[in-house]
């Protein structure tokens, strides 16, 4: 099985690449991209499929929080029932489930971060005085500042002139650095794939 | 027949087209190993499936074979390498029960599982317990543990000796190392006559100066030490005066292949065949094969006076002074007790004879040197013969046994290497191979000797008597496993001069040097005459091995500073006899590194050989001139000694320290890390609670009042200005791809930045939208704002816009989608074929049917997932990439607006209030802008404050910590 | 009376945002159980748009096509998907669990080609060109970037990254004293790799913040509205 799934993993990925170079091996890729996203879709029910799994034992072994377990597969069963009778774009799912449940709780969750990430930067230089810690903070302060604007419209100099400077420059010349870094180790780990030092799919 | 093949293992004749041998499926081709050639590392499991099958049931019946029960020794100390109780002899006397009856080797009938005699193979199997270490359980591969003799495998002490053969031009790094430390000529009463004088080490002739020193202190112990020449090693002279008042001749076990041993154990042979007893006859060697040391070995074995007579050497031209000098002793050697006869016979070498005869005549007195304190002898020699820690077991007199009424009756059997001790009971039993025994009755019988015939072996002629003796082993050849080499090649000499049998057993106790030196100390010397004080001085100037062994000389010295020890030997107090002290003693932690770096770890299994009349003689190694005993095949048999591999770890002091980080590493990670009591803690949740209750303040008051207060930002960035641009180029009712891959959590965000982007594009060029998501919740977001905020626009499903949905894969759904758009999405969320309205599709959609990419997206992998995969469409059909992002993922994206890949780029609330200042069509995000802006002025201020107020805290309390340490 | 979907979801928003918002005082029942309905629901609803976006119109009415045409081949091309669902259910099998490897090998196969090739072509060949490019005064000028510019800013540009790609090298060799260290010189380079790390780092943050404070005055003006609007209903306001 180690070396069936190898011989996929590799077969299919290097067909996939020869579609990228060779534009009659496009068709191959189109397929099995085509494939590859179905798959990926049905992968993604499975996994909400185990994540029900994982709640029933909870529910079923009566742990901590298994009353939160039930109202977390009550709600998934009667939202995922009512988007099969409805769909997901019927108003009635679009105004209850996405306006009035996915959003503002997303929203809100996302809204208590102000705090949580003002007070963390506070405390940031306590616990971290070092270069980079403090470039950090100072940097952050500079983009408040600058992003935001005086009733008479923009903070002078730092909101016209350091902020882009920091921003679109040395913030820049990092993002890079970091994309570059990014690129070159997903161009590693592929290759380890296609070549099957990596096997993520398992069997060593 | 001229296609016939020999077989390597039985010496059977196969046809040439066999691959394996029909008598004993050995495999009759196979890689021939070459001398010096370097074993490469196997992974032995790989090669279990093509292990033949006659060696697979060997070992399941190893597996399955019952423990041996314990014959005659009662308990074998923990830390007894069991190795060390094999004997290299031990398969050749186990053969000589039955050379005569089979064509197989009685080891090689082990091996295949079949049929063999469980008595031969059980006590052997017992005393192997050292192998499973590494190959397994104990109990496996118990037959592989019967010694088997093999010159192919030759013991690594026979190579050992083999490889100094005397050579005019190539010389012993460690000799001239000796010679180097060696003091000047020590004065001797004789000469040693050989040419190659010049070869023996200088640490021989210590040796043997000091015992010319210990028989200064002994009355009853005179000596006449042989005076080596110039160039001998001092340490081999002491041997051979040791020897030459041996009043018993052992053979050495060191030994080495027939023409390369060097002429000096020929001249312990001539020795050895003078010894009177001639209990065990060895087989006849050719003479022409029998290598001159050899013979001379013989001639002095049968013509040995009982004592004083020096006998001149006759060694070849190749021998050595000192050891020309050890075979005079020898022949000197007094016979009272000793059967230091050797035959020197055809087959048998005399030096093995010797052994053999000397076992068998191996006195009872040695039972008194058993009471041995196991901490008093050095690990390589307590390992060496089944040393028994505080068990006063006849077993443990092995080396008595060849010193009749020896030293070892005054020595305490404490000082006494293991492999010196042997059972005593030697006279019962005889542990000489049958082809020993097969020796022609004119010639003088010899015996194993003790330090040959290991502990399990006498126990199991007791047991087993003479039938067992037969059939038995000697598992002698690993007493020698933990031998350095240049001790294995001392050894033999000191079992064969044994000590005067006039001394008590265990009368004194403090000796230090080892019991086998104790023993090569001479008692009857032919200088016997020189003056005391002579040989005082004499020993004085001797480099090494001053301190008479007897005397409890300063042997600590030289096994802790190696190259001290030669100094330390000449001390002039060395020459007194010193008591030894339990803080004398050579405790085992004592061992010099370097006695450690030399020694053998790992025994080397020997076989035993196959003595078939129908096989050809051996011409090499220690078994020449016996036939039938080494299996046939040019090129099979290893010609090189076989490696010893350790299993002791050796770890450089690199590794040593790497490993030592490590362990910290570790140790830091599994230790419990004390957590910090948080003081702050309780103000840490006022603090939250000061900046939740300012933000929700600010926030509500401007909510509510819908304060305008702030003015938006002014200042158009580049990439807003392209951003505009570029959507204002696109021709009126263009298709757009929109592609919506925002989380519901950035709804508020990315609406107030999409919406202005959006509304004025839709506003202006009333662009046909193909909306797209590779997040789930992306096409009905889009939905949302299309139903919510952009509802004035009218916008209606399927005809001036079409929501192709959920896009799944990740960079596999894009690249699939940049692909061929139509045939991967082709039907809409309310699944109506898609790409039926707007604008004239053709049958084939592409990337570059549309007029614009507009990304709206809050996360910056989504936006490298997008820009990656429509690159080299976009390369080569320039189709604007605009980007409509969250503040968050700005600066993730920046570079690709760099460097040109995206070309317009619209970000946050930010951008979203220059956006609609743009158009002066204020909406949402002017609705935010104050509370965002006092939102980022209060952030700044407390950032800023309590962000280098926390510095100077955290300062304060460093510094603090650091004045605690 | 009709209740709209708008007002129950209003309600509902209302509801549940002060329930999270509850989590300023301290963690509560009630933010958990706002937080496992979210969950609940969200998975629901994402499985309900996977199930008709995906399922239905990708492999369902494929393959009802093809059987209803009896086209072998779209019968054929359709057949791959199914195996692999069904390799992937396999994995429910304890003995046949290893099956759903095969579907998962193919997924990294095809996945590592697609972000192999991106990688190259999108980033690292482009971010390498842009890097170079920004000395080029023609696209300087094109992009209304004087020259003076183009080569502080350019320096400052390369400079972060040649040093931010230096501060991720973390190979190293243990040095006499036994304490690991990076080679003497991309130590220093990695010293103003870091500067320049904390800079785009203090930048994102900045980004991230200005999104949560986003995301907080949305909930905080969505929560204004609901009470206007609830009370505007009611004729209050």
């Amino acid at each position: 099985m180690r070396v069936l799934t190898a011989v996929i993993a590799i077969a299919f990925g290097f067909l996939v690449l020869l579609g990228y170079f060779f534009p009659q091996a496009a068709i191959f890729q189109i397929i099995l991209l085509d494939w590859a996203v179905i798959l990926a879709g049905f992968a993604a029910l499975v996994g909400l499929l185990n994540l029900m799994i994982v709640h029933f034992d909870k529910i079923r072994r009566r742990e901590t929080g298994s009353v939160y377990s039930a109202l977390l597969i009550l709600s998934l069963i009667i939202t995922f029932l009512a988007g099969l009778l409805l769909k997901p774009q019927h108003p009635i799912m679009r105004d209850v489930i996405l306006n009035g449940i996915i959003i503002p709780v997303e929203a809100a969750l996302m809204g208590l971060l102000t705090v949580t990430l003002l007070y963390a930067a506070i405390r940031l230089l306590r616990k971290r005085a070092d270069v980079m810690g403090i470039f950090f903070i100072l940097t952050a302060a500079i983009i408040f500042l600058g992003s935001a604007t005086l009733p008479l419209g923009d903070v002078p100099v730092i909101g016209t002139l350091i902020r882009p400077w920091v921003s679109q420059i040395w913030a820049l010349g990092g993002a890079r650095g970091i994309l570059i870094g990014v690129a070159l180790g997903t161009l590693t780990t592929g290759l380890r794939v296609l070549s099957g030092m990596d096997r993520p799919y398992g069997g060593k | 027949m001229a296609d016939m093949i020999k077989c390597p293992v039985c010496g059977a004749d196969n046809p040439s087209t066999q691959k394996i041998c029909q008598k004993c499926q050995s495999p009759l081709t196979g890689s021939s190993f070459t001398p010096g050639q370097a074993p490469t590392p196997q992974d032995t499991g790989k090669l279990e499936p093509v292990l033949p099958q006659w060696l697979k049931d060997a070992r399941d019946s190893a597996r399955q074979a019952e423990p041996p029960t314990q014959v005659s020794q009662p308990q074998m100390p923990p830390q007894q390498p069991p190795a060390s109780n094999m004997d290299f002899l031990a398969g050749l006397q186990s053969q000589a029960g039955d050379d005569d009856e089979e064509d197989v080797p009685e080891w090689l009938a082990n091996i295949t599982g079949g049929a063999q005699k469980p008595s031969k193979v059980d006590p052997i199997t017992e005393t192997s317990g050292a192998r499973w270490v590494e190959m397994g359980k104990k109990d496996d591969f118990a037959i592989q543990d019967t010694p088997a003799n093999d010159t192919s495998e030759m013991p690594s002490w026979l190579a050992d000796l083999q490889t100094p053969e005397p050579k005019a031009d190539e010389k012993d790094e460690l000799t001239d190392w000796f010679r180097s430390s060696s003091q000047p000529e020590v004065p001797q009463a004789t000469t040693f006559d050989t040419p190659s004088s010049n070869e023996t080490p200088d640490w021989l002739r210590s040796m043997q100066a000091e015992a010319n020193a210990s028989q200064q202190e002994q009355a009853s112990d005179l000596f006449a030490s042989s005076t080596p020449s110039s160039d001998t090693p001092d340490w081999l002279s002491q041997l051979g005066s040791e020897e030459q008042s041996a009043t018993q001749a052992e053979s050495s076990a060191s030994s080495a292949s027939s023409f390369e041993t060097p002429d000096w154990l020929s001249q312990l042979g001539k020795e050895d065949q003078a010894a009177p007893q001639a209990e065990v006859s060895t087989p006849s060697a050719s003479s022409f094969e029998t290598p001159d040391w050899l013979s001379q070995l013989g001639k002095d074995d049968q013509s040995a006076p009982q004592a004083g007579a020096s006998a001149s050497s006759a060694s070849s031209f190749e021998t050595p002074d000192w050891l020309s000098q050890l075979g005079k002793d020898d022949q000197s050697a007094p016979p009272a007790g000793a059967s230091a006869s050797s035959a020197s016979s055809f087959e048998t070498p005399d030096w093995l004879s010797q052994l053999g005869k000397e076992d068998q005549v191996a006195p009872q007195t040695g039972t008194a040197a058993s009471s041995a304190d196991a901490f008093e002898t050095p690990d390589w020699l307590y390992g060496l013969g089944g040393f028994e820690e505080g068990t006063p077991s006849v077993e443990n007199a092995a080396f008595a046994e060849s010193a009749a009424a020896g030293v070892e009756a005054k020595e305490s059997s404490e000082e006494l290497p293991n492999w010196l001790k042997k059972p005593e009971d030697v006279k019962k039993s005889d542990t000489a191979p049958a082809w020993l025994k097969n020796e022609p009755a004119d010639k003088p019988s010899s015996e194993t000797p003790a330090w040959l015939a290991p502990d399990d072996t006498l126990r199991i002629t007791e047991v087993k008597g003479e039938e067992g003796l037969s059939e038995e082993a000697p598992a002698g050849d690993d007493v020698f496993g933990d031998v350095p080499d240049w001790l294995k090649a001392a050894a033999p000499t000191s079992s064969i001069f044994d000590e005067p049998s006039a001394q008590p057993a265990a009368s004194d106790p403090g000796l230090e040097m080892p019991t086998w030196l104790g023993a090569a100390r001479p008692v009857e010397m032919p200088k016997a005459d020189e003056p005391a004080d002579e040989m005082s001085s004499a020993f004085e100037s001797a480099p090494a091995f001053t301190p008479d062994v007897s005397d409890n000389g300063n042997v600590d010295s030289l096994f802790t500073d190696m190259p001290d020890w030669l100094s330390n030997a000449i001390e002039p107090s060395s020459s007194t006899p010193t008591p030894i002290t339990s803080g004398d003693a050579l405790s085992p932690s004592e061992l010099p590194s370097w006695v450690e770096a030399m020694r053998p770890l790992e025994p080397t299994p020997v076989r035993t050989p196959s003595a078939t009349s129908d096989q050809p003689l051996e011409s090499r190694g220690a078994l020449a001139g016996l036939p039938g005993v080494l299996p046939l095949g040019t090129g099979f048999a290893p010609t090189s000694k076989p490696k010893a591999y350790s299993i002791k770890l050796n770890a450089s002091e690199e590794q040593l320290k790497n490993a030592g980080i490590l362990e910290q590493l570790l140790a830091g990670e599994t230790a419990p890390e004390p957590l910090e009591s948080d003081r702050s803690l309780g103000s840490s949740r006022v603090l939250r609670w000061v900046l939740a209750f300012i933000f929700l303040a600010v926030t509500l008051t401007t909510s509510i009042l819908r304060t305008q207060f702030f003015s938006t930002p002014r200042a158009v960035p580049n990439e807003i200005s392209f951003a505009k641009a570029i959507l204002e180029a696109i021709p009126e009712g263009a298709p757009v791809l929109v592609a919506f891959d925002y989380e519901p959590s950035r709804v508020g965000e990315m609406e107030s930045v999409a919406m202005p982007v959006l509304d004025n594009l839709m506003l202006l060029k009333h662009p046909y939208l193909t909306f797209v998501s590779s997040n789930e919740n992306g096409s009905m977001l889009a939905e949302r704002l299309l139903s919510g905020p952009l509802a004035e626009r009218n916008y209606q499903s399927g005809v001036t816009y079409q929501n192709l949905g959920y896009l799944p894969g990740g960079q596999l759904g894009v690249r699939a989608f940049a692909q061929n758009p139509a045939e991967s999405m082709n039907v809409e969320i309310s699944l109506a074929p898609a790409w039926t309205s707007g604008p004239g599709w053709g049958n084939e959609v592409t990337l570059n049917d549309f007029a614009a990419i507009l990304l709206i997206t809050d996360s910056a992998d989504a936006a490298r997932a997008w820009i990656e995969q429509t690159q080299d469409i976009r390369s080569a059909f320039p189709i604007p990439f605009i980007v409509v992002s969250s503040a968050q993922a700005a600066p993730m994206i920046q570079p690709y607006y760099d460097s040109g890949q995206v070309n317009g780029m619209v970000s946050g609330l930010y951008g979203g209030a220059i956006y609609e200042g743009q158009y002066n069509r204020p909406g949402v995000a002017r609705n935010y802008w104050d509370a965002y802006s006092i939102g980022l002025l209060i952030a700044m201020s407390f950032v800023l404050g309590g962000g280098f107020l926390n510095l100077a805290f955290g300062m304060r309390d460093r510094a603090a910590k650091r004045e605690a340490k | 009376m009709v209740i709209s979907t708008d007002l129950i979801g209003g309600v509902l928003g209302f509801l549940f945002t002060i329930l999270i918002l509850s989590y300023l005082i301290g963690d509560n029942p009630l933010f958990r159980i706002a937080v496992y309905l979210f969950v609940g629901v969200a998975s629901g609803y994402v499985a309900t748009v996977v199930f008709w976006q995906v399922i239905i119109p990708r492999l369902w009415l494929p393959t009802l096509e093809a059987v209803q045409t009896l086209s072998l081949a779209r019968g054929i091309y359709m057949l791959f998907p199914w195996l692999g669902i069904l390799f992937i259910f396999m994995k429910v099998s304890p003995g046949m669990s290893g099956a759903a490897r095969i579907t998962m090998a193919f997924l990294v196969g095809a996945g590592a080609a697609v972000t192999l090739v991106g990688a190259l072509t999108g980033t690292l060949l482009p971010q390498i060109g842009a890097a170079i490019n920004f000395f080029d005064p023609r696209l300087a000028a094109a992009r209304n970037i004087s020259t003076l510019e183009v080569m502080g800013n350019g320096l400052i540009l390369m400079l972060g990254t040649v040093t931010s790609l230096a501060y991720f090298h973390f190979g190293a060799r243990p040095k006499a004293d036994g304490s690991i260290r990076r080679f003497g010189l991309i130590e220093l380079i990695a010293l103003v790799g870091r500067i320049f790390i904390g800079i785009t780092l203090g930048a994102i943050f900045a980004g991230v913040y200005a999104s949560a404070l986003t995301a907080l005055i949305e909930r905080i003006s969505s929560l204004v509205d609901f009470v206007t609007n609830l009370f505007g209903l009611f004729g209050i306001l």
